[in-house]
């Protein structure tokens, strides 16, 4: 799939791959804008596709001879969020893959966490795709310590508690602290153990998916795919703050999405 | 210093920040631009700055023009029924080429681009609406590429527009991933003319 992808010369592109087998690869793709290219739309993102090119180790710049697509997402295109959401996917994939890195595991994922964006409720796309994240995350070593207190070891607290104790998650230690152990030190996210646990699940998954079944919100086992209800906002802020500070504190070349700072609501509240 | 000339030394630079022009090709062209006869390239010079000076985007349109409006939007043999949405001034050009379409413009400057940090506000969508709403058009065509920004930005505006106007896409002839402006005056004819509402 292509990650990104830029005007060069007449009638080129240069486009950053993403592949099961190589990595991320940056790639010559001559003639790529011609109405008769050798291409066709294997190019553009949203479309998962087979390319032939020629290798060489230790070349910046790859030559890509051909492509054909296998499948394309394109309801990405006719939904402004959804677009939006699919963008944010390539763009955070750019940023934490390295060349020439396989992770099938992450490529897999994103094939997957694709096809979920292009079904599930609008409502559910913030969540989603913060779910996403967490599991790249994971696959390249970096998931958050969730279900115990980092200091102390203590668990998640069941039943009453795990609505009214307050516990804070910390970005720069890497997890969750109780109560007490919290007490001492600076900083961080106050959030409740039940939204704590949930976000260990989106983070966890079950088993290897990302779709219908394991992703699962709070209401009586709801399907974040499925169940259109929306989320709380104080939810989804606190969601996307513990996100990024985490993924900002462990993974250096991640500075945020551009993608997501775009409302394409806006234009429309404007004029409604 | 790297060269015998300061002056020179700032030429190659700027002439290497082009677009697909590299350090040698600058190299090259400046080195041919001291040896053409000086009044040549003083012409050239002054084509830069004429371009730059005289040049403006036409307030109705948003399209390169010399006058204001420009004289597509001037002209009252046009079909002013007809609006033609497009990315970029180089799609007008290659519409006009293609000889089938007779009516009005409007250059969007772009596509709706997340990662390139380009929203709605970043385009020309709002000055659309605000001619859509004044403008009593039968139809609105989205020529945008037929790219993925393109077709996202196609179905963003039939979000926004539909309750207000006829739209319309052109067709699917063209092949996804080209670019409007490098397509053939046949296959474009043929995209407009089979257009079908969004
Ligand atoms: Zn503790
Ligand atoms: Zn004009």
């Amino acid at each position: 799939m292509v990650l990104r992808s830029l005007r060069y010369g007449e009638t080129s592109r240069i486009v950053t791959l993403f592949t099961r087998a190589h990595g991320k690869v940056s790639a010559m793709a001559k003639g790529a804008r011609e109405t008769k290219s050798p291409f066709g739309s294997s190019l553009e993102p949203f479309c998962v596709a087979s390319y032939v090119f020629y290798h060489r180790t230790g070349r910046d710049l790859q030559f890509l001879k051909s492509g054909w697509t296998e499948r394309e997402y394109s309801a990405l295109w006719e939904d402004a969020e959804r677009f939006l959401h699919g963008a944010a996917l390539l763009e955070f994939l750019d940023r934490i893959l390295l060349e020439e890195e396989p992770v099938p595991e992450i490529y897999d994922l994103a094939q997957r966490a694709l096809a979920v964006l292009t079904r599930a409720p609008r409502e559910r796309l913030r969540e989603l795709f913060r779910a996403f994240q967490l599991r790249a995350a994971a696959h390249l070593g970096y998931a958050p310590m969730l279900d115990r207190c980092l200091h102390c070891a203590r668990g998640l607290p069941e039943g009453e508690a795990e609505m009214t104790e307050v516990w804070v998650f910390r970005a720069t230690e890497g997890g969750a602290l109780c109560p007490n152990c919290a007490s001492g030190g600076e900083g961080g996210v106050r959030i409740r153990p039940r939204a704590l646990r949930r976000i260990r699940t989106m983070a966890l998954g079950r088993g290897e998916g990302f779709g219908e079944a394991d992703l699962v919100g709070d209401r009586g086992g709801a399907s974040l795919v499925r169940d259109s209800a929306a989320p709380s906002p104080l939810w989804i802020a606190a969601l996307e703050r513990i996100v990024e500070e985490y993924l900002h504190f462990h993974i250096e070349r991640y500075h945020g999405l551009r993608s997501l700072r775009i409302r394409m609501d806006e234009m429309g509240a404007a004029t409604a | 210093m790297e060269y015998s000339s300061k002056h020179l030394e700032d030429l190659i630079e700027r002439l290497a920040k082009l677009p697909s022009i590299g350090k040698k090709t600058a190299l090259r062209l400046a080195f041919h631009l001291l040896k053409v006869p000086a009044e040549e390239a003083l012409e050239l010079a002054r084509a830069i700055e004429r371009v730059r000076t005289d040049v403006v985007s036409c307030e109705m349109c948003g399209n390169i023009a010399e006058t204001q409006p420009c004289y597509l939007c001037a002209d009252p043999s046009r079909d002013h029924a007809f609006l033609c949405v497009v990315e970029q001034p180089g799609d007008v050009i290659a519409i006009e080429r293609s000889g089938v379409f007779h009516g009005l413009y409007h250059v969007l400057r772009g596509s709706l681009s997340p990662l390139d940090g380009i929203g709605p506000d970043d385009l020309r969508i709002r000055d659309l609406v605000t001619r859509v709403d004044e403008g009593g058009y039968r139809e609105i065509i989205v020529a945008t590429n037929p790219t993925a920004q393109g077709e996202a930005t196609a179905h963003y505006l039939n979000d926004l527009l539909r309750d207000k106007v006829r739209l319309t896409r052109i067709a699917r002839g063209l092949p996804i991933g080209a670019d409007l402006e490098l397509s053939d005056q046949i296959t474009l004819a043929r995209a407009i003319e089979g257009r079908k509402e969004i």
